[in-house]
């Protein structure tokens, strides 16, 4: 039960050297951020599971841990995402879609949540298999990561407290306290045009819920947010609305480690599977009451359209 | 990974440097100054007063910093619109309380550590009050308070790196920005505990300094 | 102010609950491993071989010059992630090696106060290095450590709470998830409060209680 001294003197330089150099191996991959292989994991040490290369029979390569599709998402951006504070689990839009999705192609679903900050980083790392908050695929962002095709289109809206409800909104800011969340588009957006919008200041949040909290308080007084998440919020809470212009219309995508070619096209078969049955229609009913035109490809600059089948 | 990429990140994050020291030095003034109040307070004689501060030690001591300033920043304002303090306040709120539950305890220490028999043979040799706290009580006092007040003040340097959580642009944010920005993950956070362990090792050389000072070790 | 709404902390029991746990089973992981490494620590520096009692002060020296959530991050961004943690495995061990260090100054200082004599006693009557250790120094050490010790498994417990951080569903992070989804900060936070609160009293009894039992019987 007590080890002497000298033993352990002894056996103590092992641990250590054992212990750094084990720390030390896989540090090098996940270090240089966009890999190119899905293989970031695979570069730790052979004590570990789950390597990509040695991917899922099941016809879908490349994915993090076999039979699973691991899809994470920020649990805090409602309707798309949130955490039901009854059960604690994560519900939402794209959590429906993740779900079918799963299905169609045989695999266990696994939903993580993070803050935003983090989500597209772990993504980089080879951590989770689909990225799925409601992200905007921005040419920039498509530098490094992939795509899968758009699930529903949207745009950016200012959101108010309801005494605001018919106020300019982004056409016109001036005293203004601005808020946004950290790290998002919507935020890059007030940021990159502080002068044309004419805003007082600017505080950035971990995610729509202290967004919210926030406005509510009187911290901010607009936050550039989601038209759908603007949108639902107003809906669902009477001291929320919305005021001012929609801008920048765009679409939200699935995003994808860069490499992952295959998955996301085994994913994109799954979508556009559900847009041909009506599945992402009654989703769409579902959470946002209404049908919205789900274009057919990522590229802004073009026009695009086509609406999802069923009545709305 | 390389060093040259560590040593392009020190500036980045330094850029938080002045809003961790401001934090820091705001809450060790309001940390000391409560701290102070708190300590004459659970020595009073009057009960009400020793209750209150027991109180209010025992409730700060068994909160985790986190919670506390998660309160300062989101509950506060619920409470009245004039308690809602822009992030750094928050924090400086949240960490100068934290601290000074603390404090009192050490400050407290400080004061009692002087026997009651020391004061009834001052009056045999006909000291003053005055004289009598500052020849006797007060040097004594410092010799026992400063280690466990200087350690408090390092534990508070290190944890207004908490302030991060709440928005307060201070080092630790900024590191976390570059992981999420440039997705490198090794690089910042050396950089980050670089700055830190200068920082840290510094008051631990100005700890050493006043205790030599003060000729505490014996 | 508004009124105090019951029904909330009702609704939202069950997950404080369950994150209780977590927090809990983080404290106990880290608490076991900290002591573990806290010991090995100490014995490398009470070493006669010289390299053993620098890295186990330098170790000392940096984990406790770097503030908790750092390394927490380093934790989990970087030697989770080249290890395969989960969040809570990475967790566990942050939590460790920073509570490792100062655990490491508790237990020396523990073996330290058993007087050097004592050792030499034992060898001169011819006892084993084990049965030394075993029947004279650790009761001995252990009586001078418990209210360090304890204390510092106290601040443990709190610290668990950064683990909310790096994405653990413990208690503070589900606090601060309802808080925000519920919109009613004061009663989610003041319940988490008296949650942490309930726990740590029963680590200071537990402490004191200790105390007690290992008090020299004069």
């Amino acid at each position: 039960m007590v080890v002497s001294l000298r033993k352990l003197q002894r056996v103590l330089p092992l641990v250590l050297v054992l212990s750094l150099s084990a720390a030390g191996c896989g540090s090098d991959s996940t270090s240089s951020g966009k890999s190119d292989e899905a293989t970031a994991t695979t570069a730790a040490p052979a004590t570990t599971a789950a390597p990509a290369a040695t991917a899922a029979p099941a016809g879908v390569p490349g994915l993090v841990e076999e039979g699973k599709l691991i899809v994470v998402t920020t649990g805090n951006f409602p309707p798309f995402t949130a955490i039901d504070p009854d059960s604690g689990e994560v519900v939402g839009y794209t959590i429906d879609i993740a779900k079918s999705v799963a299905e169609r192609l045989g695999l266990e679903l696994e939903t993580p949540t993070v803050d935003w900050v983090n989500e597209l980083e772990g993504l980089a790392q080879g951590l989770y298999d689909i990225a799925d908050s409601g992200i905007w695929p921005t040419p920039k962002r498509q530098e490094s990561f992939l795509f899968s095709r758009p699930m529903t289109s949207t745009g950016i809206v200012a959101q108010v407290r309801a005494e605001d409800a018919g106020g300019p909104g982004f056409a016109d800011m001036t005293g203004m306290k601005a808020g946004g969340i950290q790290g998002s588009s919507q935020e890059a957006y007030m940021l990159e045009n502080a002068d044309a919008l004419g805003y007082e200041s600017y505080s950035g949040f971990a995610g729509a819920g202290e967004a919210l909290t926030a406005l509510k308080q009187g911290r901010v007084d607009a936050l550039s947010q989601d038209t759908l998440v603007a949108g639902f919020a107003s809906v669902n809470d009477p001291e929320l609305a919305v005021a001012g212009p929609t801008v920048l219309a765009h679409p939200l995508s699935l995003a994808f480690q860069l490499g992952q070619e295959a998955k996301r096209d085994a994913v994109n078969a799954a979508l556009d599977a559900m847009i041909a049955d009506g599945t992402l229609a009654e989703l769409q009913k579902k959470w946002f009451n209404t049908c919205i035109p789900v274009p057919d490809h990522n590229n802004q600059e073009e026009p695009y359209t086509t609406m999802p089948a069923g009545d709305c | 990974m390389s060093i040259d990429t560590i040593q392009e990140y020190v500036p980045i994050i330094l850029k938080g440097f002045w809003i961790t020291v401001r934090l820091f030095l705001w809450s060790l003034i309001f940390s000391t100054v409560a701290g102070f109040i708190l300590a004459l307070m659970r020595i009073s004689s009057v009960a009400i007063l020793r209750w209150i501060s027991g109180l209010i030690g025992w409730l700060f001591r068994g909160i985790p910093l986190l919670l506390i300033l998660f309160y300062a920043f989101f509950a506060l304002p619920e409470i009245s619109r004039s308690l809602m303090f822009d992030p750094f306040w928050a924090a400086v709120v949240g960490l100068s309380i934290w601290t000074a539950a603390y404090q009192s305890e050490a400050i407290r220490s400080g004061i009692i550590a002087v026997e009651k028999g020391q004061f009834e043979a001052s009056e045999a040799l006909g000291m003053t009050k005055r004289h009598y706290m500052r020849r006797i009580v007060i040097p004594q006092s410092i010799r026992i308070t400063v280690p466990p007040f200087i350690g408090n003040a390092i534990n508070t340097m290190k944890q207004t790196s908490l302030a991060a959580v709440i928005t307060v642009p201070e080092m630790t944010l900024l590191a976390r920005q570059i992981i999420s920005e440039d997705f490198k993950v090794a690089e910042p956070l050396l950089a980050l505990a670089f700055i830190y362990l200068v920082l840290t090792t510094l008051l631990l050389m100005v700890q050493l300094g006043l205790e030599r000072i003060f000729r505490l070790k014996v | 102010m508004g009124s105090w709404d019951w029904s909330i902390i009702q609704r939202c029991w069950p997950l404080m609950r369950d994150a209780a746990w977590v927090s809990i089973n983080l404290f106990a992981w880290s608490l076991v491993l900290a002591t573990g490494l806290g010991f090995v620590l100490a014995l490398m520096r009470m070493s006669p071989i010289r390299y053993l009692r620098w890295l186990s002060a330098l170790y000392v020296l940096i984990f406790r010059g770097l503030p908790a959530l750092v390394i927490l991050f380093f934790a989990y961004f970087w030697v989770g992630r080249s290890l395969n943690l989960s969040p809570f495995q990475s967790g566990v061990v942050g939590l460790s090696v920073a509570a490792g260090a100062y655990k490491a100054e508790i237990i020396r200082a523990g073996l330290l106060a058993v007087g050097r004599g004592q050792y030499e006693a034992s060898e001169a009557l011819g006892l084993s290095r084990a049965h030394l250790m075993r029947r004279i120094i650790i009761p001995q050490a252990v009586r001078v450590m418990i209210p360090n010790y304890m204390s510092n498994a106290t601040l443990l417990l709190k610290s668990t709470s950064l683990a909310s951080v790096i994405g653990i569903t413990e208690l503070t992070g589900r606090a601060r998830q309802l808080a925000n989804s519920t919109y009613k900060p004061i009663e989610i936070l003041t319940a988490a409060g008296v949650i942490y609160l309930a726990l740590t009293t029963v680590l200071t009894v537990s402490q004191e209680i200790l105390e007690r039992r290992f008090r020299l019987k004069t």
